[in-house]
């Protein structure tokens, strides 16, 4: 049944990306800054953004696991990004970004700064390159060069698939 | 005819519905007359009408429906056009189904009415004619509309004798839109529903009513129907929840801001706030609880109805009915209930003359059950049937592959009856219409584990079957204790709560080994630190001095937090994925304030006593495949040192520990005693009674208490060394000597188990005498079925000490065996778990034979469980005792003798 469904809001997901690719050329990302590194989030699968909200730590949890928060009598499950993808830095986590998560309980990325919110073609959106340092190269899905530095595009999916 | 209020309520709700749903049908189809999704719509509406009607047995409703239906199959099937004097019959059919269903809203009953006799017949007629007309001219139905005029006049005539209820309405049109054309002295509320309809639609039905006026003036009542119940998503109430919830952080908010403007006026209205935004969660909160007796009472109906198809008689039995589950899982459980029921009905209760045959009742009785047991709601499916012959099992097994013939014969009971919940294995000969229809166990069980529940079956062939149905509470709102530790809120479910202990952890805990431990009126019980446990730091010295004592309905244990707070109803949430493997928490839940507190799992937290648990788990999860004996049943074992010696004894035959001063101990009248608590205690020396090489002399001794029927005696040791979980399995033969039952290896030194009873006696053989043995003037004889040597021994030790003659064998086949070649026994004492022939299989075979129907028995565990109790005396016991508690074991044996 779970996977079922799982299976039904990938298809969705896929749909959803085709058909941006065929009609817009652009997808909206939020960005926000894990240390030094830009990265990006799909805008569509955010659900809120806010700060300081209060989390309950559960014990024995693993340690990227920051706990559990109320978001209006949900239960979601908080995540330090930045513990998550392996990176070395040790940062401040401050801000939440709350996906949506259909059927399944919420989960919200705590990062330590919000970036802006960016429109980026299509067709700019480059493979990662062989070689990344200071950051788990597995959950970096592309990348999109700026002209002052690189954002990295976060493969959502794959952060969630424990 | 009664019926339950709420499931009138039900029918009612979906009655008004379909009526609302036929309303408009009709209307639509009277401008679009070919509109084939409309038919079919009020078809299925008129179709589940009756369907419903005819269960409730309301007899004119499920005619008006039928009548309907028959028409509008015809109208579907493309044989009849429905023309206006079709769709007039039909609404006024409509008319009549809103005034009964009004009718049975206030009443209960369908009304009792000539003008709805008369229009029963006319519809009836009416639909005669519809079909012969059909049958005669093809598809042509013009004809039949001259033939409804005479068969309306009657309905004219009676009009005026019409009760004055009604006849006041009919002074009106029958519909309530060109009511508000005609007479004047209507509603506001009439006139704002006016307007809600389009002009099209008016001027439309207008035009029929003047059609209706020309030919007659029918006397259909008009109704308005109250709605006293609605339908729901339960979505809707989650999100409802939720932000009350919210609403509840919200007013906290305001509450600390009216407390800095200390105004009198605006804390007045927070409180106001206050309460409201409470009781408002709490009334939210009930909507998602339903009792159990929702689907319950949907079952004395479906009995009635299969066992008279079945040609049997059945009496069913509902109890606990108002036992109360979340919304969700009532309606999951409906059909694995459903398939239960009909099961123990279609297989279970035998056809009456083969009853009588047997000397049973000719009606056979169904027990539907539910009640709330450890954190559980259990539900229970009780037949007086025939039961199930698992000799035929066994056969099907082989046959179908699911066993070899070897481990077929070898299987017990209970592996047996749980190949019935596997895919592919029916034992039903022939297939019934009523189960055998690809539905089996296995999607039962399959239901039933989805919601994190149980299932199991305990049948006595001949006599009954009992399958138990177990469901968590998971979604339910359970009362908690709620506590603190490292600074946050935790919860702890009150059915695991036994008492509330307030301790000084130096004093009063006993640390032996890594575990501590506490002694509670002479039970020691293993005691964890919930912050060390979660591993919280401990920043300052908070000294946590409440210990919370929780069972597991098998194991008592305490906690120690740093504050207990106060006692809450709690809604269950659930956790993430990623919290899956953490066993000690079941869950979350949000505060009153909104805040979170995770729950605490109770069995999860037990699993953190002593060092060894896990690993014996693991090795009781390799081992559950293989047949379960008493070699697999663990216990917590003190081993100490004497001298060079190690020791090991049950910790549960040690009432208490401590240590003593070398000078405590005192010789008095030839004894040595030590003073404990203003009571001589005699010591005992275990080197002058066994084989040890004796204890040195030390400046402080360890002392084990030792206390039965008031009378404490102590034992000296030299240290504790530790306490560990571990099987009973000991080899025996090396060491012959009286008070030793035998020996095992422990991290690669030899332990000595002790028979405690037995060193107790050669120290004071008039120790145990009590008067028990006056009683017993001739040597009464005891058969012992245990395959475990250490509580063989032990207890055949103890109770040949009190006198009686016993003989033992390892399990319950050999114990047939015996009692076949010499029947003479007084009583039988049985263990449960054994290797061929387990103790329930035993019983079993006692109570079946007459020679042994009332031999006593007791069953004899190791551990307690209600549960366990319960099952035990449903197969016949007459008494049920833990192993380790001798004295009340002889109570019992005393008790069953005289």
């Amino acid at each position: 049944m779970n996977l079922m469904k799982r299976e039904e809001k990938k298809v969705i997901l896929s749909e959803e990306k085709d058909h941006k690719l065929a009609t817009i050329d652009t997808i909206t990302f939020v960005t926000f800054y894990l240390g030094n590194f830009l990265c990006g989030i799909p805008a569509d699968i955010i659900m809120e953004i806010n700060k300081d909200t209060e989390i309950t730590p559960v014990p024995l949890a693993d340690e990227f696991i920051l706990g559990i928060m109320n978001l209006r009598g949900q239960i979601v499950t908080v995540m330090d990004l930045a513990k998550m993808v392996g990176l070395k830095e040790n940062i401040k986590p401050t801000v939440n970004l709350i996906l949506k998560t259909e059927g399944e309980a919420p989960v919200s990325f705590v990062v330590e700064r919000i970036g802006d919110i960016m429109e980026v073609p299509v067709n700019k959106i480059e493979k990662t390159p062989e070689r990344m340092e200071g950051i788990s190269k597995e959950y970096v899905k592309n990348v999109y060069q700026l002209p002052d530095k690189i954002l990295l595009i976060f493969d959502v999916d794959r952060l969630l698939q424990f | 005819m009664m019926f339950d209020e709420d499931i009138l309520q039900d029918f009612l709700v979906e009655a008004k519905e379909a009526i609302t749903n036929l309303e408009e049908g009709f209307l639509e189809l009277e401008k679009d007359k070919e509109n084939l999704e409309v038919i079919r719509s009020l078809f299925r509406s008129m179709h589940s009408l009756k369907g419903a009607s005819g269960f409730f047995g309301f007899k004119s409703l499920e005619s008006i429906a039928h009548f309907s239906e028959e028409i509008l199959s015809r109208i579907r099937d493309g044989l009849l056009k429905p023309d206006d004097s079709i769709i007039d019959m039909l609404l006024k059919a409509v008319d009549w189904i809103k005034f009964i269903v009004q009718h049975l809203e206030t009443h209960k009953e369908e009304p009792i009415d000539d003008n709805l006799l008369e229009f029963l017949v006319t519809l009836s007629n009416f639909t005669e004619k519809v079909k012969k007309g059909l049958d005669k001219k093809g598809d042509t139905i013009t004809e039949s509309r001259p033939e409804e005029k005479p068969v309306e006049k009657p309905s004219q005539e009676t009009s005026e004798e019409i009760p004055e209820e009604i006849s006041q309405e009919i002074s009106q049109t029958p519909f309530e839109e060109v009511s508000v054309e005609t007479s004047e002295d209507n509603t506001q509320e009439q006139k704002e529903k006016k307007k809600e309809e389009k002009k099209q639609e008016i001027v439309e039905k207008v035009k029929v009513e003047e059609k209706k006026k020309e030919t007659t003036q029918v006397a259909t009542p008009q109704v308005e129907l109250t709605e006293t119940h609605i339908k729901v998503d339960v979505k809707l109430l989650d999100q409802l929840m939720n932000l009350a919830g919210e609403l509840v952080l919200a007013r906290n908010r305001v509450v600390q801001l009216s407390q800095k403007i200390m105004d009198d006026d605006l804390t007045r209205s927070v409180q106001a706030l206050s309460m409201i935004t409470t009781e408002m969660q709490e009334t939210i909160m009930k909507t998602r609880m339903q009792p159990i007796g929702t689907v319950f009472n949907k079952f004395p109906r479906i009995v009635r109805d299969l066992a008279k198809s079945l040609g049997k008689k059945v009496n069913l039995h509902l109890e606990g009915t108002e036992t109360e589950l979340d919304r969700s899982i009532i309606e999951a459980i409906k059909d694995p209930l459903t398939h239960l029921v009909r099961n123990a009905i279609d297989h279970g209760i035998e056809p009456p003359e083969v009853r009588v045959q047997v000397g049973k009742r000719e009606e056979g009785t169904v027990y539907l059950r539910a009640y709330q047991e450890g954190g559980q709601v259990v539900i229970e499916i009780e037949d007086d049937g025939k039961g199930i012959d698992v000799e035929k099992i066994r056969k099907k097994a082989i046959e179908k592959g699911f066993m070899t013939a070897e481990e077929a014969q070898k299987a017990r009971e209970s592996d047996l009856l749980a190949l019935i919940f596997k895919p592919g294995f029916s034992t039903a000969e022939k297939v019934t219409q009523v189960s055998g229809r690809g539905v089996g166990m296995d999607v039962v069980k399959t239901n039933i584990e989805k919601l994190g529940g149980t299932i199991e079956i305990n049948t006595i062939y001949g006599k009954g079957t009992t399958v138990r149905v177990k469901i968590p509470l998971t979604l339910a709102i359970i009362p908690a204790l709620i506590v603190k530790s490292g600074g946050y809120k935790y919860a702890i479910p009150q059915v695991n709560l036994k008492e509330l202990v307030s301790v000084d952890p130096d004093k009063d805990l006993l640390k032996v080994g890594s575990t501590d431990f506490y002694r509670l009126r002479g039970e020691i019980i293993p005691v964890l630190k919930l912050s060390e446990i979660l591993r919280q730091s401990s920043n300052g010295e908070v000294l946590s001095k409440n210990l919370v004592i929780l069972t597991t309905g098998e194991r008592v244990l305490g906690l120690l937090v740093d504050e207990i707070l106060n006692s809450e109803e709690i809604v269950v949430k659930p956790l993430g994925k990623w919290f899956k493997d953490i066993p000690v928490y079941s869950g979350a839940t949000i505060m009153g304030d909104g805040a979170l507190a995770l729950i605490l799992d109770v069995v999860g937290l037990s699993k953190f006593i002593g060092l060894s648990v896990e690993e014996v788990e693991k090795r009781l999860d390799v081992d559950r495949i293989t047949i379960k004996t008493s070699k697999d049943e663990t216990y917590f074992l003190l081993l100490f040192d004497v001298g060079q010696d190690r020791l090991a004894l049950p910790i549960a035959l040690i009432s208490r520990l401590d240590k003593v001063k070398a000078d405590g101990l005192q010789i008095v009248g030839g004894k040595e005693v030590i003073i404990y608590e203003d009571q001589v205690v005699p010591v005992i020396r275990l080197e002058n009674y066994l084989p040890l090489q004796g204890l040195p002399y030390q400046d402080s001794y360890i002392v084990l208490f030792f206390t039965e029927r008031s009378k404490t005696c102590a034992i000296l040791c030299s240290s504790i060394v530790d306490t560990i979980e571990t099987t009973l399995e000991i080899e025996e033969g090396l060491y012959n000597n009286p008070g030793i039952l035998g020996h095992k290896i422990i991290d690669g030194k030899t332990v000595l188990f002790i028979d405690i009873y037995k060193v107790i006696e050669m120290y004071d053989p008039e120790w145990f005498v009590v008067k028990l043995k006056e009683e017993v003037h001739t040597a009464k004889r005891i058969l012992l079925a245990e395959d475990s040597p250490f509580f063989r021994n032990m207890m055949k030790n103890y109770l040949e000490a009190m006198g009686f003659e016993v003989e033992c064998v390892e399990n319950g086949r050999e114990a047939i065996e015996k009692l076949h070649n010499d029947p003479n026994f007084d009583l039988v004492i049985t263990d449960i778990e054994m290797p061929e022939m387990d103790g329930f299989e035993l019983l079993k075979e006692l109570r079946g034979n007459p020679q042994f129907k009332n031999l006593p028995v007791i069953v004899v565990t190791a551990l307690a469980g209600e549960e366990v109790k319960r099952k035990v005396f449903e197969f016949g016991a007459n008494g049920y005792e833990v192993k380790l508690q001798r004295d009340q074991v002889l109570e019992r044996i005393k008790q069953l003798l005289s």
